[in-house]
């Protein structure tokens, strides 16, 4: 960030490199998995590193810095937008209703497609969690910094989340499907 | 009894590291503890893995925004160079009528003679001469008023930091004693061989600027 500071291409690239495809990702996945959009929030992260270095803290890892900021922008744009993702416990899914056929057809694609779905309708905090902790593998104690809330909390989020992911994905008996 | 809101740490290790047949005896009973089926652990384990392959699997970034980046941080590195002000006179277009006015104005005035002419007579007068024909300004002696040898205005001093004030003067809460007179210091600075010969001041004159006579009386 030093190099950043001073205007080094060199050092901004190779920041670039390490985090852009993660960020993208992440807002890929927070922001309704919307490829142009996911596009220009990560070349809006990446411009706030440029245009104003001096706001990052080096006491915090680059990182968990990174993923605060992405994760107050989804904030903003879930505000900007009053287009917040739903519940899934007491919402049913587009699904065949014979049992037997769900069994039988052993569709990765269709089960992929209700998952993504799925966690697109999980609330925004619990999608947060869901995404830092087992997509983008941090640390309860960097989620807790990230989303600055406490640890607890983000335990907790982490339990309801991966119950409702379950529960809406339970018909297709999910540990088959690895 | 509380209710479970979360899996403990190692539940949540367990469930990224190891699938059902691999924990141990102990692993086990410590999931099974958490009220976590075996169908359940491997539900989530499932799900997990699942979406994580999903979200390796997003669409990556285009290489135009690594682009457009830096060609914002290149803007950023080179700030636009200062303009000199007296740069842009030269580049300024006046308009062909207003040149032409002003030229034609120049000629005009010349022709006229009206410079030239102040020219010419400043030029014939002699510095060093001055003639006045017409008296344009009369001066009357006035009477002089008589001389004031009271002084009744400004009072005697005894010094210019001393002064005898009349009792009557003073305001009744000072007047303590039945003495006529009363010698106050005046809250003046101290007089100075320069401040010595000048004549009193309004602060000197007024009662109010005294010192209580009660601190500093020295005659009764």
């Amino acid at each position: 960030m030093k190099f950043i500071t001073k205007g080094d291409e060199q050092a901004f690239s190779v920041l670039y490199d390490r985090y852009a495809e993660k960020m993208h990702r992440y807002f890929y996945r927070m922001l309704w998995q919307e490829k142009q959009r996911a596009e220009d929030f990560t070349q809006e992260l990446f411009l706030k590193i440029i245009n104003k270095p001096h706001l990052y803290n080096p006491e915090r890892t680059f990182s968990t810095w990174l993923f605060q900021v992405a994760s107050n922008m989804v904030k903003n744009e879930y505000r900007r937008c009053s287009r917040q993702p739903e519940m899934t416990a007491d919402l049913p899914l587009d699904l065949p209703l014979n049992n037997s056929s769900i069994f039988e057809c052993s569709d990765r694609k269709f089960f992929k497609k209700e998952l993504n779905a799925a966690l697109a309708r999980l609330s925004a905090e619990h999608r947060q969690c869901f995404v830092l902790r087992y997509l983008e593998e941090k640390s309860i104690k960097e989620i807790s910094e990230i989303l600055d809330c406490p640890e607890g909390t983000v335990k907790s989020r982490l339990y309801y989340a991966l119950k409702k992911l379950a529960k809406s994905l339970e018909i297709f008996k999910p540990e088959s499907y690895r | 009894m509380k209710e479970q809101n979360h899996y403990s740490s190692r539940v949540e290790a367990l469930l990224e590291t190891k699938n059902w047949d691999e924990l141990s005896r102990a692993e086990k009973d410590i999931v099974l503890a958490e009220e976590l089926t075996a169908e359940a652990y491997e539900s989530y384990r499932c799900l997990i893995h699942v979406s994580k392959k999903m979200h390796l699997s997003a669409p990556r970034i285009s290489g135009h925004v690594k682009e457009n980046l830096l060609r914002q941080m290149q803007l950023r590195k080179s700030p636009a160079p200062k303009k000199a002000i007296w740069k842009d006179w030269f580049k300024l277009e006046v308009p062909l009528w207003q040149v032409s006015l002003a030229s034609l104005a120049f000629i005009v005035l010349y022709i006229s003679g009206v410079p030239t002419n102040l020219n010419n007579n400043a030029s014939m007068a002699p510095a060093n001469e001055y003639f006045q024909d017409q008296v344009d300004t009369v001066f009357y002696d006035k009477e002089q008023a008589p001389e004031d040898s009271s002084n009744q205005h400004v009072p005697q001093l005894n010094s210019s930091w001393q002064q005898t004030v009349p009792a009557s003067s003073l305001p009744d809460s000072r007047l303590s004693t039945n003495s006529p007179k009363r010698t106050a210091y005046l809250a003046a600075e101290w007089p100075t061989t320069a401040t010595a010969l000048l004549p009193p001041t309004p602060a000197l004159l007024n009662v109010e600027n005294t010192i209580p006579l009660g601190l500093m009386e020295i005659q009764g």
